[in-house]
């Protein structure tokens, strides 16, 4: 085979192996349960993975440098609540969406300036954030509760004969544009530099703190509409909900083979893994397991990936 | 000699006490103040009950701190500690009380066996770290992940049993020659921590692992060994801490956080040692300062609760603490 | 009269504790090479980085064409300024391809319909490598693939893909072959030739001497003397740089009169990584493992050493037959490397100078496992004076150390672990002059001591004065062995092209 057709199938192949893994994995649920690769199944499993793959992308630019996000899952818990009480207040939906984006890009420039300017570790500057959005969250809204203007629910899910297309179509937008931005743009090729290497980077006049002050306040703007669009799924204003959001981003950003390392990982397989994970909650439920398996399953995955990923570096050689 | 210019070798000892001094002064200092403020705004701030009870609580959140401040010494993290520490507590809880054979044993058998399976699952994660060359953080995510299923589907969200009558009476209870017996186990451990530490070849070759992985491989450390030793460690860390968690609160709490069991200890476990000083860079910091952290956090909350404030009131202010030592620590750094 | 294309006036950098730079003016004309040269720590590089816009000085002008400047980082002055430079440092992103190396920075030149075009990117580079004559370089390799010599071309490459007026080259020989330096040299003198200027920085005094038009001298942040034509020559130059008056003659301590013919070390059939050897270690000789760039010498090395995974191995330590897996076992055998990658692979970087020197020392003061402090304290103390370490205090941090007491601190410290045999690749690279002549010493004297010390050296002058034996490497292969008369410039450089 000539050199380049092989050049060509590598480089597609490490950009798209865990979409294999999820095809494998979708085959023997298939196996177990016949009824898994139903197409309405399938919108589920999307349905499941819109919102989580929205804010695992902040979370997969974030790590992507050599960072950590730890304020996803409470940034979304505050979205969750202040819309909520801004439309028991009957506030306009537009003015909703744009506070609550403002307050994303707010949080992400808190936890960027503290990052490049002051220097902290990312791990504990978005630590104490996100203690402090917890605690917010709490004191506007102790208990869930709250009543989500059905409009919203019905404009984010686009319900057409029933089936809600809304979550689909974000799916499949945020997945092009955030491999588009991060593959071919030039802002995107600079992340991976400086997760790679910031004193390289510093070295070639790459100005690497404004680039990480980018990189969290994307990440907040990101999580804040994820937030919004989770709010339409749950419909309640809820200081706890974002939580398990958090880790499962985490969860998918390593199985897709982003580096903790920085510099390394591509998105396309972060969406796959994304997938994956709404499958395996999806099917569990389909089996009427209980949800808590789940965790266990994630968890040895998460693992298994790693050590797989490694291993397979090892052996690949070039590229 | 060629190049001009001379320079003294100043007296070692000298320096060293210098830079030590510097940081646990300062929290000392703050700890001091802390007191002050806190017998201002509490009522019942100097009396012997409430202080036996600050110092306990501290114990019991500083006990748990220093198996995340070695691992963290190493230049890693243990993210399962909180979830693993809520496990064995649900364990042990059976154990005590609803199994058939070992309810019946003295309370240090099933003490013990909460110990092995504390270390086994330490070890797990420092095999996996070590061998398998996974990265600390996925490694002990995926621990706590798994650790979080096993208990909540083994419990179903309800967690049966509870605490030794020797476990409850050590932590509520006991004291000697005035002071809570928890404490004095505390000190004794963050002293023998410190002992280790400082003056043995496993414990300056933790600092030098934390510094340079690769440095120390080359010259002759067993890396390895190291990381499997601090993981382990970290678990037995839990295992003491979910004991004492048992004693004080009887029969655990399984308030499910929706990500993973345990996520107060993980977190209270950070903040920390990281107050006290200890850093993600691996290399930095030990176990005195996370001793006298754990002491500022338990009077922190304590002025909080007594303020009015709540959960959120706490969790707020402690954020922002964290924030603020670790920014006022990266200026320090700058000048 | 020639014109200046960038001078400086009054240059201030203080970092903390030390003035790097004190009051430098310097002139880089036109058409000219301009030669750098002084100690590690005279401040070049920290010159260089702040007319390059890395750093910015403390205090200071520059003036460009006579304007004055001021960029806030290299990408303005390369840019803005046509200022490029090839830094000491690699400046590679190790994950990322040789294409998208090249043109991070500027990719925005490439694009189409808003997406970076890749096929773009290759063509332009693959044509321009052509043009420039640089070639056999896989340009979709990611970087960290490629190896030291191949790095340093590409960055070479890429400074001159700008079209710069003044190219600064800062150590970019080191780690190439004989014929890339050549190449490299005339592409400088095209630059000359076009009326552009280029700043120099070499240790390798023959390139100095070879190819400046004017040379300047710094000593400990000081402009001490500017050197044109005729003035310049190798013992000035080498006299102002450190201060004293030193002939040439006295830098390399004398060869063995006799070397012992009792084997220490002998290895065979080493396989692995390209490379195919067999060789012994005598009691107390130098030997020196020689070639070429990327010839296998350092992989030879870290194989013995158990650090790079090899598929064969025989090691007779004395006539016994020895497993080395890893670096345990082989310390246990009293083999000990010294790697030439100091602050990633040798140093602790947050940890003190007395931990850097103590760590391999805990197997011999201990006692159950506690460390015995008053004798540790003594081993250290002894390492310090028999190696002349400069340091402010015993517990200040390693970093604050300068390169050359850093590599006597990594040296030092394996010394009491009585090694039998000294493993050292590329031991004075980045050294100063002052600093190679402490080390030629120190190894003289641990091979006088019995101990066999086989290095890696890159710089032809020291394979010629330094080793008793030479054993020169092609392609992973031995293929010469030179003895003591045999040891001439000639003879090596024979080797090194494979005519024998």
């Amino acid at each position: 085979m000539p050199l380049s057709v092989l050049f060509h199938m590598r480089k597609f192949l490490s950009s798209y192996y865990m979409f294999a893994v999820l095809i494998i994995v979708w085959g023997v649920f298939a196996i177990i349960s016949p009824s898994f690769l139903t197409v309405s199944n399938m919108y589920r499993v999307m349905l499941f993975s819109t919102p989580l793959l929205i804010v695992s992308l902040a979370q997969n630019i974030v790590i992507l440098t050599k960072g950590f996000d730890l304020t996803i899952g409470s940034l979304v818990s505050l979205i969750t609540v202040i819309s909520s009480l801004l439309m028991d207040m009957k506030w306009p939906l537009i003015i909703i969406i744009l506070i609550v984006l403002m307050i994303g890009v707010l949080v992400g420039t808190f936890n960027g300036v503290c990052i490049s300017k002051f220097g902290v570790t990312p791990f504990i500057v978005t630590l104490g954030t996100m203690f402090m959005l917890d605690g917010i969250s709490l004191f506007i809204r102790p208990q869930p509760g709250g009543d989500i203007y059905p409009d919203f629910i019905n404009g984010v899910m686009l319900y057409v004969s029933g089936i809600p297309m809304g979550p689909m179509l974000m799916f499949v937008i945020v997945a092009i544009l955030g491999t588009l931005f991060l593959e071919r743009r030039c802002t995107g090729r600079l992340i991976y530099a400086v997760g790679c290497s910031e004193e390289k980077s510093i070295l070639r006049g790459i100005s690497v703190g404004q680039l990480l002050l980018m990189v969290y306040v994307l990440s907040g703007l990101l999580t804040a509409i994820g937030g919004l669009i989770y709010t339409a799924y749950v419909q309640v204003g809820d200081p706890n909900i974002g939580a398990p959001l958090l880790f499962a981003s985490i969860t998918a950003v390593f199985l897709g083979g982003t580096s903790a390392a920085g510099g390394v990982g591509r998105f396309p397989n972060t969406c796959a893994a994304v997938l994956l994970l709404g499958s395996i909650t999806t099917f569990l439920f389909q089996i009427q397991v209980i949800a808590w398996y789940k965790y266990i399953i994630n968890g040895v995955l998460l693992v298994a990936s790693a050590a797989f990923s490694k291993f397979m570096i090892e052996a690949k050689g070039r590229l | 000699m060629i190049r001009k210019g001379k320079r003294n070798v100043k007296s070692e000892e000298e320096n060293a006490f210098a830079k030590i001094r510097m940081e646990y002064l300062v929290l000392l200092g703050a700890f001091i103040m802390l007191m002050i403020i806190g017998g201002f705004f509490i009522p019942n701030f100097w009396t012997e009950g409430y202080q036996k009870e600050l110092f306990k609580r501290a114990a019991i959140v500083g006990t748990l701190a220093i198996g995340q401040t070695i691992v963290m010494l190493t230049g890693g993290v243990d993210l399962s500690i909180g979830s693993l520490t809520m496990g064995l507590a649900v364990i042990g809880a059976v154990l005590f009380r609803e199994t058939p054979i070992l309810s019946e044993c003295p309370w240090w058998i099933p003490t013990l066996i909460i110990f092995l399976i504390g270390a086994l699952t330490g070890s797990v994660n420092g095999l996996g770290i070590a061998l398998a060359k996974i990265p600390p953080i996925i490694m002990t995510l995926g621990m706590m992940t798994t650790i979080s299923g096993i208990t909540l589907v083994y419990t179903k969200g309800f967690a049966r049993g509870g605490a030794h009558p020797v476990i409850i009476e050590f932590v509520r209870v006991s004291e000697i020659i005035g002071i809570p017996s928890v404490v004095i186990m505390w000190v004794i451990v963050t002293l023998i921590m410190w002992f280790v530490l400082r003056f043995t070849t496993y414990g300056r070759e933790i600092y030098a692992v934390g510094s340079n992985p690769i440095a120390s491989h080359f010259a002759g450390v067993h890396v390895k060994k190291i990381i499997v030793i601090v993981y382990t460690l970290a678990g037995i860390f839990a295992a003491a801490s979910s004991l004492l968690y048992l004693g004080r609160v009887l029969a655990p709490n399984l308030s499910v956080a929706p990500a993973g069991i345990g996520l107060d200890f993980l977190l209270s476990s950070f903040a920390v040692s990281v107050l006290g000083g200890t850093t993600f860079r691996g290399g930095e910091g030990g176990v005195i300062g996370t001793f006298i952290a754990a002491l500022l956090y338990g009077n922190i909350r304590g002025i909080l609760v007594a303020l009015g404030f709540g959960t959120p009131g706490i969790l707020i202010f402690t954020g922002l603490i964290i924030l603020m030592v670790s920014v006022i620590k990266q200026m320090k750094i700058k000048k | 009269m020639v014109e200046v294309y960038l001078s400086t006036e009054g240059i201030v950098k203080t970092f903390p504790g030390v003035k790097a730079l004190d009051n430098v003016s310097i002139e880089l004309k036109m058409g000219r090479i301009t030669a750098l040269v002084g100690e590690n720590g005279a401040g070049k590089s920290t010159l260089v980085k702040i007319i390059s816009g890395v750093y910015q000085s403390d205090k200071g002008r520059i003036f460009v064409r006579g304007k004055e400047v001021n960029y806030r980082n290299s990408k303005e002055a390369l840019l803005e300024h046509k200022i490029a430079c090839v830094h000491q440092e690699n400046t590679l992103i190790p994950e990322m391809t040789v294409v998208e190396n090249f043109f991070l920075e500027i990719e925005n030149r490439f694009y189409k319909w808003g997406l970076l075009s890749y096929p773009a990117m290759k063509k332009e580079l693959k044509s321009f490598l052509k043009d420039i004559n640089i070639n056999n370089i896989d340009i979709d390799l990611k970087a960290k693939y490629l190896k030291p010599n191949e790095i340093k071309l590409i960055e070479f490459a890429k400074s001159l893909y700008y079209n710069p007026n003044l190219l600064i080259l800062d150590e970019v020989t080191a780690p190439l072959a004989e014929d890339e330096v050549k190449l490299v040299f005339n592409h400088m003198e095209h630059l000359k030739n076009s009326g552009k200027a280029v700043l120099f920085i070499s240790h390798r005094l023959a390139e100095i001497l070879r190819i400046s038009d004017e040379v300047i001298i710094l000593r400990e942040g000081k402009v001490i003397k500017s050197l044109t034509g005729k003035e310049i020559e190798r013992d000035q130059i080498i006299s102002m740089m450190i201060g004293v008056d030193i002939k040439s003659h006295e830098y390399f301590p004398p060869k063995a009169t006799k070397v012992s013919d009792k084997k220490i070390l002998e290895i065979r059939n080493l396989k692995g990584n390209g490379v195919d050897v067999s060789f012994e270690v005598f009691e107390g000789e130098i030997l020196a493992l020689a070639g070429l760039g990327g010839q296998g010498m350092s992989q030879v090395l870290r194989m013995i050493y158990g650090i790079l995974p090899r598929e064969y191995g025989e090691f007779y330590l004395n006539g016994k037959r020895v497993k080395i897996r890893n670096p345990r076992d082989a310390i246990r055998c009293g083999i000990i490397y010294v790697s030439e990658n100091r602050e990633l692979e040798e140093l602790f970087p947050n940890l003190s100078v007395k931990e850097n020197i103590s760590i391999p020392l805990f197997d011999r003061c201990n006692k159950a496992g506690v460390i015995i402090g008053s004798k540790l304290s003594k081993y250290v103390k002894d390492i310090i004076k028999s190696f002349s370490i400069k340091a402010p205090s015993l517990d200040v941090p390693i970093t604050q150390l300068s390169g050359g007491n850093k590599q006597k601190v990594i040296i030092g410290r394996y010394i009491c672990k009585e090694p039998k045999v000294l493993l050292l690749a590329n031991p004075t690279e980045g050294l100063d002059i002052a600093t190679k002549i402490e080390v030629y010493k120190i190894l003289r004297n641990l091979a006088n001591r019995g101990i066999g010390v086989v290095v890696l050296l890159s710089e032809l002058s020291e394979v010629v004065n330094l080793p008793d034996r030479v054993l020169i490497m092609h392609s992973g292969r031995i293929i010469k062995e030179l003895k003591k008369n045999e040891i001439t410039e000639e003879n090596i450089l024979r080797g090194y092209f494979k005519e024998l």
